[in-house]
């Protein structure tokens, strides 16, 4: 029986524990909502995804301030003997990213489109990355794994947001999915 | 004669006092009342020393230690007449709610030098300074990177700063350090 409430507690501080890192402490987003009101202030949840960082940038002293906040996911891969470290940025500007019309993304990166339930449009520039097995895995395959950019588009709910993603590729669209405000949390 | 010595010294002394004025008005209300719960005024250290501008300020939520950081950014422009070249002396003044004082004995890492330097105001850091590496940019333009560590005692043992410039600008940016208010 106690076995049993052990395992049942343990997986439930497991379960629980991606979800309590990945949302901002109120602490801090009473800081941020100074700048940037709760209703503007964009989260993502996915479970191994951990908010590590969120920074106000003045780079004038009279300028309203860019707001990133920044994720990262750590996977071992021990058949490769290497760790992937992923990151993902929201960042804030106090003016609107929405693309020109015909915006097309850089070299190398596919493009196409994506229309959050919520939000709205973005455009989605992705780029397939690689990662070797370790020496001492030389037999294990290559790793793939996306970098992406979503930026508004005209009628995007939240245009002062673009993100920077990187993870798995069936990572992508549930991290965009995701997207909430901090007043919905 | 005598009207242009006058203009020329109340010149002086508006330059003279520039950065000091900057620096009173480094923050604004609204930072101000932010950054109170997590610093007090004399614990916010900036710099006046003259030619470096204010080059950004940072407020930084470190997630894992639930602690806020302050950082603030300084930069001057510098024409190198041996290179013709234009760079930028930079230093990063990063404000922690945890203690960052080293105790003495102190080393450095292996390829780093140990320089000692002092705040009139704040008292002892230590520099653990190199030359940039080899391949990057810096190196040829024989800039120094440092970074600075107040040691136990230091009245500022809540900062480290992060320092890119000259040997000379090291030494003057450290004795410009003082409280805020």
């Amino acid at each position: 029986m106690k076995l049993f409430q052990t395992l049942v507690l343990g997986s439930l501080v497991l379960g629980l524990s991606p979800a309590l890192a990945a949302s901002l402490d109120p602490q801090a987003a009473q800081i941020f909502t100074e700048f940037y009101p709760a209703s503007q202030l964009a989260l993502v949840s996915r479970p191994g995804y951990q908010l590590t960082n969120a920074q106000l940038f003045w780079g004038k002293k009279d300028q309203q301030p860019t707001f990133y906040v920044t994720y990262h996911r750590a996977v071992p891969m021990y058949d490769h003997g290497v760790t992937l470290h992923f990151s993902l940025v929201l960042r804030h500007e106090p003016r609107s990213q929405v693309v020109k019309p015909g915006y097309t993304c850089q070299k190398d990166y596919l493009q196409s489109e994506f229309n959050h339930p919520q939000f709205g449009p973005y455009v989605l520039c992705a780029k397939q990355l690689t990662t070797k097995p370790h020496a001492t895995h030389s037999n294990a395959g290559l790793l793939y794994h996306v970098t992406a950019r979503a930026l508004p588009k005209a009628g995007n709910r939240l245009p002062h947001l673009s993100l920077s993603l990187h993870g798995f590729k069936e990572d992508i669209l549930p991290l965009l999915n995701s997207l909430h405000t901090y007043s919905q949390e | 004669m005598r009207n242009l010595f006058s203009t020329f010294c109340l010149c002086l002394i508006v330059i003279s006092q520039l950065p000091l004025q900057a620096a009173e008005n480094f923050l604004s209300p609204v930072q101000e009342r932010v950054l109170a719960p997590y610093f007090k005024p004399e614990q916010i250290i900036v710099s006046n020393l003259a030619d470096y501008a204010s080059a950004g300020l940072a407020f930084t939520w470190d997630q894992p230690k639930r602690q806020l950081l302050l950082t603030l950014n300084f930069g001057k422009s510098v024409l190198l007449p041996s290179q013709g070249i234009k760079t930028v002396y930079h230093f990063e003044i990063k404000h922690s709610s945890l203690d960052q004082g080293v105790r003495e004995p102190f080393r450095c890492r292996p390829n780093e030098q140990r320089q000692e330097l002092q705040s009139p105001q704040l008292g002892r850091f230590i520099a653990c300074n190199r030359l940039n590496t080899q391949g990057s940019p810096g190196q040829s333009l024989g800039l120094l990177s440092a970074q600075i560590y107040p040691i136990l005692g230091n009245r500022a043992s809540h900062i480290q700063i992060s320092y890119i410039g000259s040997q000379a600008d090291l030494v003057q940016v450290v004795q410009s350090l003082r409280s805020y208010r």
